[in-house]
């Protein structure tokens, strides 16, 4: 498992770069995660990354899209529109939270 | 080609038989069957004789009949297994070479075993029903008891079939109720072991199996001799129970010539594995039915499942394949408890009987630890399905090799006393109630998750409008607090100077 | 150890990089079955390809309209007949006879079996899962054979099912995807 150099904190990722450790996330380096990949949050972005982190606190497993749908509230399609291409991952990775497993 | 040599051509010797002949060729392997005569007896028909229900051709068939073609069945005494050189040496002289032995030659009662059992009442007033002679005796002595005290008893466990006394004491209850001396008989039922059902959902069922049939209870019985003159049975401790009629189950031995090849223990068993029954000595011989060391009951069911096991891991071997398949104990038996009723157990190593049904959850038909009519059919049924499919090899829809849970009220920690309600887990039972696990996870802050808002956010958007019509309440993320992150605590010399950003 | 952080491709309509694959990668399934067990493989695997961005598309023909019409949708059935690999869950070594299919009643008690599993493991129904699959961008076609060989009309189909379309428009449409028969 690396650990990499992001925002000037050593973070524990996967090879992927994946954040691995719950803690490690704050949502200074959310904000980063995202200008990696090309993302500027907005207050929408950030009710779903406070969604996805507080019910991985719950469950301990990332929620898929359909759960951020049903559970949290936010439309599919907005989901694609903050997040555009691959929403689920995008979201996991700027939350720091694993790739959600489930199917749905 | 490989040989492979079968002693015993019982249950599981044929099984054995029929199902590998099926699967290979003669060129591929060759297949010898050795037994003393050509009866193959139907043993669990013999707990019937002595009240009238089956006679002797009911259960008694030629060997022939039921071995494949294709198999050489060989009809004489063994003398002795030589594992060194991997021959058997027949009592006529003759040998046979084997790759693989299998050992299926079962266990026998010897009264011979027990000081004054084959005294002067041998036959007059002690009686067995473990043998076909002894069966044909009993069913006379039986019809000519006028009353007294009958005793049903076991000298020592192991013995094939354990219920099988219960089950005659059972009939026997029925029987002389039906023949109007049940007034005039005391039915005694000893045994060596601390009760008669030793595992406790089965004792807790069958609690008053015995005191409603006003059967009266010896426990830890341990008999040391028959005294002829007094007409009682003596243990080592020195309780005597004295018997106008004694129905026994002598010592059950395995054959001898186990001894005389050194290959079993005082039984005469031959110490096998668990899972695989291959013998512990010797990694070509295999033990399958009542002749080896497995902690399950002797049954017919159990040869069954473990030839089943046997026969898959067999032809796996021989196309150097992984043997994978290993038996859990499975046993499935049918007990009659008289009145034309019955009562299913199924069960394994690791799992007790428990209530439920069988084979399917809810529909059954069978119900497991209960007195039936259709368990009773059932065991009757048996007898058509022993000869036509079981020796030939065919397979039984519906039971599977191992044991499953699918119908069972599987029940943890049971007290012997059944009080309170054991605490139950079972896929069949009435859905347990909801665990308060969830609750006792880490909330945020007194927050509790959000209602699941039903369907309302998948309502189907009519004509022109907008999916996001039917857009529900935002998200509540309050709850989720921010906190400063964690640094990583690794060895800050590995720490990478650029993150590493996925691929999307 | 990298010495500049890889770059990575996020080549979609939405932001095309300069050395980008050639076209979004498209794909096109076919969904040809009516039984409650094989509407799932199409509908999961659509839904997984649009959480992708993907182009996704589903074509339904012949049994795969009993997904699409809005009378059978929701009560798709699940037989044993024909079907060896079917197992018990609570007991998958038991050997469980065909002929038990046509039992009276057994198709009704598989049927209820499967969307107990279904259900237990939160998966949603098919309606639901059409539902999400249109909502996240994927689109539906009809089989116009299929459509006229059943004599359905379009009120009867669901709606977000696009239009009814011939084999050459299907092939027009699928080019350069890759193509998933179920």
């Amino acid at each position: 498992m690396p650990t990499t150099l992001i925002a000037g904190r050593p973070i524990d990722v996967n090879d992927e770069g994946f954040l691995v450790a719950y803690d490690q996330w704050d949502e200074k380096l959310g904000g980063e995660l995202a200008r990696l990949i090309g993302l500027e949050l907005t207050d929408a972005h950030w009710a779903v990354i406070r969604f996805l982190r507080a019910d991985y606190s719950l469950r301990s497993e990332t929620a898929t899209l359909r759960r951020a749908s049903t559970v949290g509230g936010f439309p599919i399609k907005e989901l694609f529109e903050l997040f555009p291409g691959k929403p689920a991952k995008k979201m996991s990775y700027i939350s720091g939270l694993p790739k959600p497993k489930g199917c749905v | 080609m490989k040989r492979l040599v079968i002693l015993g051509g019982g249950t599981a010797g044929t099984m054995i038989a029929n199902k590998l002949r099926a699967a290979l060729g003669k060129h591929e392997l060759h297949i010898t069957v050795v037994d003393r005569d050509d009866a193959h007896h139907y043993q669990p028909g013999y707990l019937f004789m002595p009240f009238g229900i089956y006679n002797t051709s009911d259960i008694v068939r030629s060997r022939h009949k039921f071995i494949s073609d294709g198999v050489d069945l060989v009809l004489t005494e063994i003398d002795r297994v030589d594992p060194a050189y991997r021959v058997v040496h027949l009592a006529d002289g003759r040998t046979l070479s084997y790759d693989v032995l299998v050992i299926a030659t079962g266990v026998t009662p010897r009264p011979d075993a027990t000081p004054g059992m084959q005294g002067k009442l041998w036959g007059e007033k002690v009686h067995e029903f473990y043998s076909l002679p002894g069966a044909q005796a009993l069913t006379d002595a039986m019809r000519r008891f006028r009353g007294g005290r009958l005793v049903v008893h076991i000298t020592e466990m192991p013995i094939k079939c354990p219920v099988a006394p219960m089950e005659f004491t059972f009939l026997a209850d029925d029987w002389l109720r039906k023949h109007g001396i049940r007034e005039r008989t005391e039915v005694v039922y000893v045994t060596p072991l601390d009760g008669a059902f030793t595992k406790p959902v089965a004792s807790r069922e069958l609690a008053t199996a015995l005191t409603d049939r006003q059967i009266t209870l010896e426990t830890d019985f341990a008999v040391e001799s028959i005294d002829n003159d007094a007409a009682e049975l003596v243990s080592f401790d020195g309780r005597r129970i004295g018997f106008d009629l004694l129905v026994t189950v002598p010592l059950n031995m395995g054959a001898d010539y186990i001894a005389r090849s050194e290959l079993g223990d005082e039984l005469n068993l031959v110490p096998c594995d668990q899972h695989t029954m291959v013998s512990l000595a010797h990694p070509e011989i295999y033990v399958l039915g009542d002749a080896g060391t497995l902690q399950t009951s002797k049954a017919g069911s159990v040869a069954h499942f473990a030839v089943d096991v046997f026969v898959h891991n067999f032809l796996a071997e021989y196309r150097g394949e992984p043997a994978t398949h290993g038996f859990d104990g499975h046993a499935n038996c049918f007990i009659e408890s008289g009145n034309r009723k019955g009562m299913l157990l199924d069960f394994n190593y690791t799992t007790e009987p428990f209530t439920g049904n069988f084979p399917l959850p809810v529909v059954g038909p069978f119900k497991l630890l209960k007195e039936t009519h259709l368990n009773h059919l059932g065991k009757l049924a048996f007898r058509w399905i022993y000869w036509n499919m079981l020796l030939p090899g065919r397979p039984i829809p519906m039971i599977p090799t191992n044991m499953s849970l699918a119908g069972k009220r599987v029940e943890k920690e049971v007290s012997a006393e059944a009080t309170g309600l054991p605490s139950i887990g079972a896929p069949s039972s009435p859905p347990p109630p909801r665990p308060a696990a969830p609750a006792a996870k880490p909330k945020l802050e007194g927050r509790s998750a959000p209602a699941r808002p039903k369907a309302a956010p998948l309502a189907k958007p009519k004509g022109a409008a907008t999916p996001s019509q039917a857009k529900p309440k935002p998200a509540p993320s309050g709850g989720y607090v921010d906190r400063p992150g964690v640094d990583s605590t690794a060895d800050p010399a590995t720490v990478l100077p650029n993150p590493i950003i996925p691929k999307f | 150890m990298t010495d500049a952080p890889i770059v990575p491709d996020f080549s979609g309509p939405d932001c095309p990089a300069p050395n980008a694959a050639p076209a979004q990668r498209k794909l096109v399934i076919i969904c040809s079955k009516g039984n409650l067990d094989m509407a799932y493989p199409g509908l999961i695997l659509g839904s997984a390809a649009l959480g992708e961005g993907i182009e996704t598309h589903l074509f339904f023909t012949f049994w795969g309209f009993d997904m699409i019409t809005k009378g059978r949708m929701d009560d798709l059935k699940f037989t044993m007949l024909g079907n060896t690999a079917m197992h018990l869950t609570q007991a998958p070594g038991m050997p469980i006879p065909a002929m038990l299919g046509t039992l009276p009643g057994m198709t009704k008690m598989a049927t209820k079996m499967m969307q107990k599993q279904i259900a237990d493991l939160e998966i949603p129904t098919v309606p639901e899962m059409l539902e999400q699959i249109h909502e996240m961008g994927g689109h539906m076609w009809a089989c116009r054979m299929s459509f006229d060989m059943m004599r359905l009309n379009e009120a009867d189909l669901y709606e977000g099912v696009e239009a009814v379309i011939s084999a050459t428009d299907f092939m027009e449409l699928s080019e350069g995807a890759q193509i998933i028969f179920i």
